[in-house]
Parts: C-alpha cells; structure tokens; sequence
C-alpha cells in the first residue's frame, strides 16, 4: 500500500499536468485515506489487545480473569506477503 | 504518554471535588448569614443543576448555531470526512457530525453531550491553510475532546460556578436586606463575629475563585486532549506544526464568541497575549494553556 502510493507521488512528479488533474488528485486522497484506514484499524487492534491484556495482569480484574481463565491475546502483525507493494496500473 | 493521560484525569476529578468543597463552604457561610443554609444551596445546585442540563442536552445544536456552522458537504471536503473516518477507526468511535465554519481564521472546535450526539467544526481558513497531516493532528485533538467527554466535564464546572455566584449574590444582597429579620445580628453584640467576618470575605471571594477554577479545569483539559491526539495518530509533529502555523496566525476568528471561546482549538479572542501589568492574574483566567507550553509538551513525547 505505502509502495503504491510512492509509486503514484512519483508519477506525479514525472508528469506535472497529472498533478493539476482533480481525478489524479482525487485518486491521491483516496488511497492515503485508505492506507490510513487501514493502519487505524491495525492500531485500534493493537491497542484493544494492550488493555485487554494489562487488565489480564492488573488488580483487580486479574481475579476474575484468572478464575474464568481468560488467556492473552496475540498483536496483529502484517506477514509478507501483505507488506508486497500492490501494483497501480494506468 | 499514557501515564500523562492518566495524571490530567486525576487532576480533573480533584479539581471538581475542590469545587464542590468551595460550594459547601459557601453553603455554610450562606447559612450563617441565613440560619439555614442548607436549604439555600440545594436551590441554587436544583436551579443551576437545571440550566446547565438544559444547555448540556442542547449543547452541540446550540454551540453550532451560534458560530454559524453549516454540514460538510462529503464529496466537496472529501479529505476532511476521509480524516475523520480514519481517526473513528482508530479510537473506536462512531462517526461525528462534520461542519464548516466560513471564517478565514484557522480553528475548530468539537461539541456534544457523547460521542453517538457528536459534531466537529473547522473554519475554511483552517482547511486551506493546513496540511494533510496537520489537519489530521487538528482533528485528532477535537476527537479526543469527544472521547474524554469534555463537554460533560465542563457542563459540571459550569453548573458549580452558576450555583456559587448564584448562592454569593442571594447571600451578599440578603445582608443588604438584613435577611428578613427583624434585629440585626450587631444587636445581639459580641459573639460569631469573627466567623461572620470569615463568611463575608468568602462570599465576596468564591466566585472569583470559582471561575478561576474552571479556566483550570478547562487549561488541563485542552493538554489531556493533546496528547490524547497523538495517541491516536502516533505522530506529534503533525499536531505541533499545526499548532506554530495557529500561533502565527494573527486572523481573529469572528465566529466564537465569548460563551464558546473554551472550545475552540486555539483561544480565540482577539488581544490574549498582551496582558501586560495584570498578565499574571490574567493567565487565570484564560481558558487554554499557553500555546508554546503546549508545543513544548508535546515535543517531549
């Protein structure tokens, strides 16, 4: 994702008139609020699992967590094949 | 950064729970001056209590009206809805209402009485004049407002400041009157003056002290809110540029009002920064820290 949109920034420097064209502009937005999107929900992720898992170890609710035998949870990690820059074809 | 969080809220429940002690004592003097000044703080807790629900359940309506915001159109500010969409995924909130403000100075502001009765409003100023990743930061901290349940916190500030100056003013104009008694109390000689003295120095001192506090509770609410944004986008200097280019900015937003000014990202009044003689006792009152303290703090992150 972020390689594409490098790709894209690129494109636009190599093309000035691109630049000055609302579809290419728009297109420019649309993708870096889609890889934000993406990487909020990633974090969101990632910090719901952080609270969960301090509440694990916390008082008080470590009580109760061990009682009903809560187990930890694991953070999201992206594998190789996710990070592969997708390609942006014109 | 999460234990700065965690330090701005405890400060904010001592400051309400100083503030509700401030409106006891009040209560008391108030019942020296009357016999029974229980009953007199419960009306002025009841009548307060009642406007500021009023204005609490009304706030996001109320506050847009009056700084003449109008809705966002989605397609024409694309990016602006597309920030917000991101930072609700990344705090786990449902979206807010959007607004425009047509005003050239830059700043916004969040309202609501909870996140699902929301609405964030930026000025076209602020749009043009900020970047991507600026605005972002920008938004992230009126997001946090909602998240903190700002509004909440400054509606029970208000409340307590209403009934103290409501309770000072009955009491001070009650010993003008002399309380509806028929001898006055220098009749009896001697005796409780000294408390009586006490009650009246309060009176006089309360309110004073009683909006001072709030501009406290509101500057520390503006820090929680800081850095709460960078929680969310994990990059402070999007916010701390944003910060410098409103701190440089000298357009006055026309749009806020006295009433609204604790809301906005920036203190919007015209003149803040010339205090001169009185500049100490000034900075009491305002209702956000300074904005390099801010820039400051947020640099250590």
């Amino acid at each position: 994702m972020t390689g594409a949109l490098r790709q894209m920034f690129a494109l636009g420097e190599a093309y000035p008139d691109l630049k000055a064209n609302q579809n290419f502009l728009a297109l420019q937005e649309e993708l870096s609020a889609t890889e934000g999107r993406v990487a909020y929900a990633r974090q969101f992720y990632n910090d719901s699992v952080l609270g969960y898992n301090n509440k694990l170890q916390a008082f008080p609710t470590v009580f109760f967590a061990r009682m009903l035998k809560f187990d930890r949870r694991e953070y999201f990690e992206t594998d190789e094949a996710a990070r592969e820059v997708p390609k942006v074809q014109f | 950064m999460f234990e700065l969080i965690r330090a701005n809220k405890r400060r904010s429940v001592a400051l309400i729970a100083s503030f509700v002690l401030v409106l006891v004592l009040v209560g008391a003097a108030f019942g020296l001056l009357l016999g029974n000044g229980l009953m007199g703080t419960v009306i002025a807790l009841v009548f307060a209590g009642g406007m500021a629900f009023f204005s609490y359940w009304k706030a996001d309506a109320i506050a847009l009206k009056v700084s003449r915001a109008r809705p966002a159109d989605p397609v024409e500010y694309q990016r602006l809805h597309n920030l917000v969409e991101g930072l609700c995924i990344a705090s786990g909130l449902p979206k807010p209402g959007i607004y425009i403000v047509d005003d050239p100075a830059p700043n916004a502001f969040a309202t609501g009485r909870d996140p699902k009765h929301a609405a964030i409003a930026v000025t076209t100023g602020l749009l043009e004049k900020l970047t991507r990743v600026e605005l972002e930061g920008v938004l992230a901290h009126e997001l946090s407002h909602i998240r903190n349940y700002d509004i909440l916190v400054s509606t029970l500030a208000v409340t307590l400041v209403g009934s103290i100056a409501l309770l000072t003013n009955m009491g001070i104009r009650m010993m003008w009157w002399n309380g509806g008694r028929e001898r006055r109390s220098g009749d009896q000689g001697g005796g409780g003056n000294v408390l009586a003295y006490a009650g009246f120095a309060l009176l006089i001192f309360a309110p004073i002290i009683a909006k001072a506090m709030q501009a406290t509770i509101s500057r520390k609410r503006e820090t929680l809110a800081d850095i709460s944004a960078c929680q969310l986008t994990r990059y402070p200097p999007g916010l701390i540029s944003a910060l410098e280019k409103l701190r440089d900015d000298v357009t006055v937003t026309h749009s806020a009002s006295a009433a609204t000014a604790h809301m906005w990202i920036e203190q919007p009044m015209s003149g803040v920064g010339d205090h001169g003689k009185m500049g100490k006792w000034n900075k009491m009152f305002d209702t956000h820290p300074p904005i390099e303290e801010r820039i400051a703090l947020l640099r250590e992150l």
